[in-house]
């Protein structure tokens, strides 16, 4: 009995774990653009000195690509100090720069939903869970206005600015947090969020 | 993917980087311990200078091994665009055979019909993507604002989509779904003014 509850509950663990991992790479940006553009670099870039290069090692003095025999010459007349030189290289480090940025993970698009299925990923939109919680702040008495600040990559926790027009808050904080984290209940996202509420009232 | 563009990115910047400091007159001191002072700083020689045009006349090999390494590039590049593409023509229509394509549709209504049933559920729509070796179900849920979205998840899991996949022969088929609410509006959001009559 006890040994198929720990294998049930190992199981379980080990179910968990696979949802999270096809959540993240469902979910995580997948940088076609960088990819693409990437890859065409590549292919032109590699193609053209390709094809130059097997011409000079066959002692062939043409060049055959188009437009490579006036950056050549080019090439020869400038030095590596020149203005023009520095800003090519400066140019080619920043393109490096932004293909390295480009390949870090980034963060996954939408909050990803808790579930113990891995062969299910589920998502919510990040627009659509502030403001599911951004209602559920209304419904509460008293409460006028309402903006939320969802997880981010460094914050961790929920935001709500919440306004009420009564001069005396009382509880209203604490009722507005616990609203928002029955939503969140009825949500369920992969990584539950703290709630931090900010409360304004009136005081004249 | 991501291991690619950053190799790439790496080279990028490491050349650029390399030029960057070559005519800011960084290597000068190195270029005159090994070559001496007679070709002067290396900040003000030609990029193709002709001392490396005499290491490559020197050097035959240098020509045909450079040429090897940027063919061997060029195929990589294109390889890649190919398998780019590929995926992403598959994401729209599946690189599934006949059979299933027809059983995918019949399952997917019911698919639909069944997620619309379902409490908080305004609309769905699902799509078979990927390859026969890499399929996947794209579902997407447009719910009512104040919707159970767990308890909507956990019924399509346990359900509709299991259904889904023994409708279509694939058991471990993996299912994505994407919820999205009825009216996504931005902003402060004030809570409706009382109709007063």
């Amino acid at each position: 009995m006890a040994e198929t509850l720990v294998k049930d509950l190992i199981e379980e663990a080990r179910n968990e774990r696979r949802a999270r991992r096809l959540a993240v790479r469902e979910f995580r940006p997948r940088r076609a653009f960088a990819g693409f553009a990437a890859a065409l670099l590549v292919t032109v870039v590699g193609g053209v000195a390709a094809v130059e290069l097997l011409a000079a090692a066959l002692g062939s003095a043409v060049h055959p690509v188009p437009g490579v025999a006036a950056a050549a010459d080019a090439l020869r007349r400038r030095a590596w100090h020149d203005p023009e030189v520095l800003a090519g290289a400066g140019a080619v480090a920043v393109l490096g720069l932004a293909f390295l940025l480009a390949s870090l993970p980034g963060r996954p698009r939408g909050v990803p939903l808790a579930g113990s299925d891995p062969r299910l990923a589920g998502v919510i939109g990040r627009a659509a869970l502030r403001r599911a919680l951004e209602d559920a702040a209304l419904a509460v008495p008293g409460i006028e206005r309402a903006r939320v600040r969802g997880p981010g990559p460094v914050r961790r926790n929920v935001v709500v600015w919440a306004t009420t027009h009564y001069r005396n808050p009382a509880n209203l904080a604490d009722l507005v947090r616990d609203a928002v984290d029955e939503r969140l209940d009825h949500i369920e996202p992969m990584r539950r969020p703290d709630v931090d509420v900010r409360l304004g009232w009136r005081k004249d | 993917m991501r291991i690619a563009i950053a190799l790439t990115g790496a080279a990028l910047f490491l050349c650029g980087g390399a030029a960057l400091a070559a005519g800011l007159g960084a290597f000068d001191a190195l270029a005159a311990l090994s070559a001496g002072a007679s070709g002067g700083p290396l900040s003000a020689r030609p990029l193709i200078d002709v001392a490396v045009l005499r290491f490559v006349e020197d050097n035959t090999w240098f020509l045909v091994t450079a040429a090897v390494v940027a063919e061997v590039a060029a195929l990589a590049g294109q390889l890649w665009l190919v398998l780019q593409c590929r995926a992403l023509i598959h994401r729209r229509w599946p690189d599934v055979d006949a059979r299933t394509r027809v059983l995918a549709r019949s399952a997917a209504e019911d698919l639909n019909r069944d997620a619309r049933d379902l409490p908080g559920v305004e609309d769905s729509r699902v799509r078979l993507t990927g390859t026969v070796v890499r399929p996947r179900l794209r579902m997407r849920i447009v719910c009512a604002g104040d919707a159970h979205l767990s308890e909507i998840y956990g019924e399509l899991g346990a359900g509709p989509v299991e259904r889904y996949r023994y409708m279509i022969g694939m058991p471990d088929l993996p299912v994505v779904i994407r919820f999205r609410s009825a009216s996504v509006r931005f902003g402060r959001r004030r809570r409706p003014k009382p109709d007063i009559h």
